[in-house]
């Protein structure tokens, strides 16, 4: 079934034009006990890569390929994609990230890091977002920073007029982060709690609205006009969003 | 014999401060907005009827597919105490005005405008839609999160049970 995945996913890529050079490539990871399975994006014609970005699904819809990745792999970046739910047998659910192993998921960060120069950065969608969290404490990957597409890093899922709590590993986030916010979402009414406890770790943290969208749209099957043309250039959103991780970096 | 009549006076007196307090302290009393023809709506006015209070956007395609039932809802409890009021939050007048237009159900029931959105930190609304039900001292009897078919038995019954006196 792996190698049909495969094959079909080497065909899609063979025949479009659009991603001419990038090979996505189903593999796997093998830290201790846990094999992490992943899907991999580059671009074979690239000599060396500008860098990694570890890029975590959110807890809904099916782990398939993102064109977004697809992008960005042509655009000089290597994308890996972990299936941390098939990797720790957990349900695709909201609960589930608060359930995966951290040293795991560190030791994976270092695992897929090609050499001690290539920078590495997380992109966490949603409650991806938790996983990347927790990743980014992992000092010998050198993380250069998290971009939080929509963050939800919630404890348990709000319930209004209920005081919220944050996932632990959200007050020590020591890595510059950078928020894409959808403006099209009730989370942008809730950003200044999320940037204060990103920063309680000492954290540099910087949002960015995007105009006309929806939470997830570059994933979404309702995806609107507005939307299929944003996420047509959404890679450039997440260039842009490194090139501010790297002047945090410099700060 | 005396010790449970000063009890009984006791209970008797919190309840009704009680009462009175939750109507004077509600949120929903303290809400004033503009509906879509510019003219300021205050909740404070429908003190003594049930109030179905919805949050609700016009990208929200969940919100607006309980929109027609909502109607029906609101045509069901005609003449009774019940008022269903929208509250469109975070979107400007024309936004919601051109939504209406194209909408195939006349909605009756008041749409306001929360153009920045104070009522989604007020009411701690994370997603929507979400809705609200107030018993008509304005207390707060049940939260319900994401969309419903509102014309159907379950959601009928809260509401005539909210109304019985």
């Amino acid at each position: 079934m792996r190698h049909l995945l495969l094959l079909c996913l080497l065909a899609a890529t063979l025949f479009s034009p659009g991603y001419a050079h990038v090979l996505v490539e189903e593999d796997s990871a093998q830290i201790g006990e846990t094999e992490i399975p992943f899907l991999r994006y580059r671009d074979t014609t690239a000599p060396n890569s500008k860098g990694v970005l570890l890029w975590y699904e959110p807890h809904y819809g099916d782990f398939k390929a993102q064109p977004v990745a697809r992008r960005l792999a042509e655009h000089g970046f290597i994308v890996i994609q972990p299936n941390w739910f098939e990797a720790f047998f957990l349900p695709r659910s909201y609960a589930s990230f608060g359930e995966m192993d951290d040293q795991v998921m560190n030791d994976f960060v270092v695992h897929m890091k090609p050499n001690q120069s290539t920078p590495v950065y997380l992109i966490g969608a949603s409650r991806g977002a938790v996983a990347a969290l927790k990743t980014q404490t992992s000092r010998n990957a050198q993380i250069r920073g998290l971009i939080a597409l929509n963050p939800s890093i919630y404890k348990q899922k709000p319930e209004p007029f209920q005081p919220v709590t944050f996932v632990d590993a959200a007050a020590h986030c020591s890595v510059p982060v950078v928020i894409l916010q959808p403006k099209q979402s009730t989370r942008i009414w809730w950003m200044n709690e999320v940037e204060k406890i990103l920063t309680t770790g000492g954290a540099k943290v910087r949002s960015v609205f995007l105009e006309n969208v929806r939470d997830g749209f570059w994933q979404r099957p309702d995806i609107t006009q507005a939307e299929v043309a944003r996420k047509a250039v959404f890679h450039q959103d997440i260039i842009a969003a490194i090139n501010t991780l790297e002047t945090l970096n410099e700060e | 014999m005396k010790n449970k009549l000063l009890t009984l006076c006791f209970s008797l007196a919190l309840m009704l401060t009680s009462g009175v307090a939750s109507a004077t302290n509600s949120p929903l009393y303290g809400l004033s907005f503009p509906n879509v023809d510019q003219q300021e709506i205050n909740l404070s006015q429908y003190k003594g009827k049930v109030v179905l209070l919805n949050f609700w956007a016009t990208w929200c395609p969940p919100c607006i597919k309980e929109m027609p039932s909502m109607q029906r809802l609101q045509e069901k409890f005609e003449g009774q105490d019940f008022e269903i009021v929208a509250i469109s939050a975070g979107e400007t007048q024309t936004a919601v005005e051109s939504f209406l237009m194209e909408l195939d159900t006349e909605l009756t029931f008041s749409i306001l405008l929360d153009e920045k959105g104070r009522t989604f930190n007020e009411f701690g609304v994370r997603g929507l839609p979400t809705s609200f039900l107030f018993d008509r001292k304005g207390k707060l009897i049940k939260v319900i999160s994401g969309s419903r078919e509102w014309d159907e038995d379950r959601e009928v019954n809260m509401i005539e049970a909210a109304l019985k006196p």
